[in-house]
């Protein structure tokens, strides 16, 4: 007769060696590059679009793929750590690996957006024009009408990369810290112990 | 329950994202898209007004469902202690996460498809169940040793009973 107890590795005891940040920088790397594509390529698809008078556009797409792809980060995070490291990860550790993810997505999404300015210096521009189009097409009070279009301005205007970090990471790292908790969970090796 | 400075953290973090998530109305003041507390949530939430509730007819900083996430996440941290003191049962924590996150994907496809239409409060609610299947899936990590070595010790009298036989 076989019973299993399963339980999560938080024993004080338990090995993490090596360090997070070759998971931290590769996955928030790669998904910071991948938010950067995605957002210029709906972006020129937004551009290049006739204004429908439509909520969904290409650059409200992009920012729900975005944020998804953003927030699981974090535990993506995680399942790279517990491959290439080591299995045995605490909650803590999981929960700043999330949270550090989380800044370098920020911080990498930040100074792409800003080299990008030197190929297309004329971007951001474009993308307020073709935003505006679209809202001015919107069968609404021409109050919220202006309300919208302060938003969606606000959301594409050019800030500095110190504002983009000091908004951005809190928020980001926040949401990564949870899904880097979630990633223990599912991905953290467990103790058995067959008796 | 452990990790309590981890829990503390999250529960401050958390607070601080419900607080700012109100947006401007609940200082009475309005909407200012370019002031700090709305720039914070333009990476993570598209903020559009129409879909957003309002205080005092100010716009939220948030639409309803990410609304509906915080409030569910701080709601379920703040009640996790009790939640672990009553020996709940986690189980089946992986499928409600799942079941919400399958829920998310449906609204936003009905509303696409014009199936059904997403009222700001439809929208509050599914959140909510995403965020409230957050907590209930990673609240067990915070169950304490005393629970763990309940059970082991539950396990260590069944050893002694095989031994005995």
């Amino acid at each position: 007769m076989d019973q299993t107890e399963t339980s999560y590795t938080t024993d004080s005891s338990t090995p993490q060696d090596g360090s997070y940040w070759t998971s931290v920088l590769l996955v928030g790397g790669i998904f910071s590059l991948v938010a950067f594509v995605i957002n210029i390529a709906f972006g020129y698809m937004q551009i290049t679009s006739e204004p429908s008078g439509s909520f969904v556009t290409p650059m409200t797409m992009s920012g729900l793929v975005v944020c998804l792809a953003t927030c699981i980060a974090g535990m993506v995070t995680v399942w790279h750590y517990t491959r290439d490291v080591t299995p045995h990860i605490k909650l803590g550790r999981g929960a700043l690996v999330g949270f550090l993810t989380g800044g370098v997505i920020v911080l990498a999404s930040a100074v792409l957006n800003e080299l990008w300015l030197f190929i297309d210096p004329d971007y951001t521009e474009k993308i307020l024009d073709s935003v505006v189009a679209n809202v001015e097409m919107m069968d609404m009070p021409a109050d919220a009408r202006e309300q919208m279009i302060d938003s969606m301005a606000a959301g594409i205007r050019d800030t500095s990369i110190l504002q983009q970090l000091a908004w951005g990471i809190p928020i980001t790292g926040l949401l990564n810290l949870l899904t880097g908790m979630l990633g223990v969970k599912l991905f953290a090796a467990k103790e058995e112990e067959t008796i | 329950m452990q990790y309590s400075h981890l829990y503390i953290g999250i529960l401050i973090g958390l607070t601080g994202l419900f607080l700012l998530s109100l947006g401007n109305g609940v200082w009475d003041r309005p909407a200012a898209y370019d002031s700090w507390n709305y720039q914070m949530f333009v990476g993570v939430c598209h903020q559009l007004p129409e879909r957003s509730f309002t205080i005092n007819g100010v716009p939220m900083a948030v639409n309803a469902r990410c609304f509906g996430i915080f409030t569910a996440l701080l709601a379920g941290w703040i009640l996790m202690p009790a939640i672990l003191r009553s020996g709940c049962n986690f189980r089946a924590a992986g499928t409600v996460l799942t079941l919400a996150v399958l829920i998310q994907i449906g609204d936003y496809m009905a509303g696409q498809f014009t199936v059904w239409n997403s009222s700001n409060f439809s929208r509050f609610l599914m959140g909510a169940i995403l965020g409230a299947g957050f907590v209930y899936m990673v609240a067990d990590q915070f169950r304490g040793q005393n629970n763990n070595q309940s059970k082991t010790q539950d396990y260590g009298s069944d050893r002694n009973k095989l031994h005995h036989r």
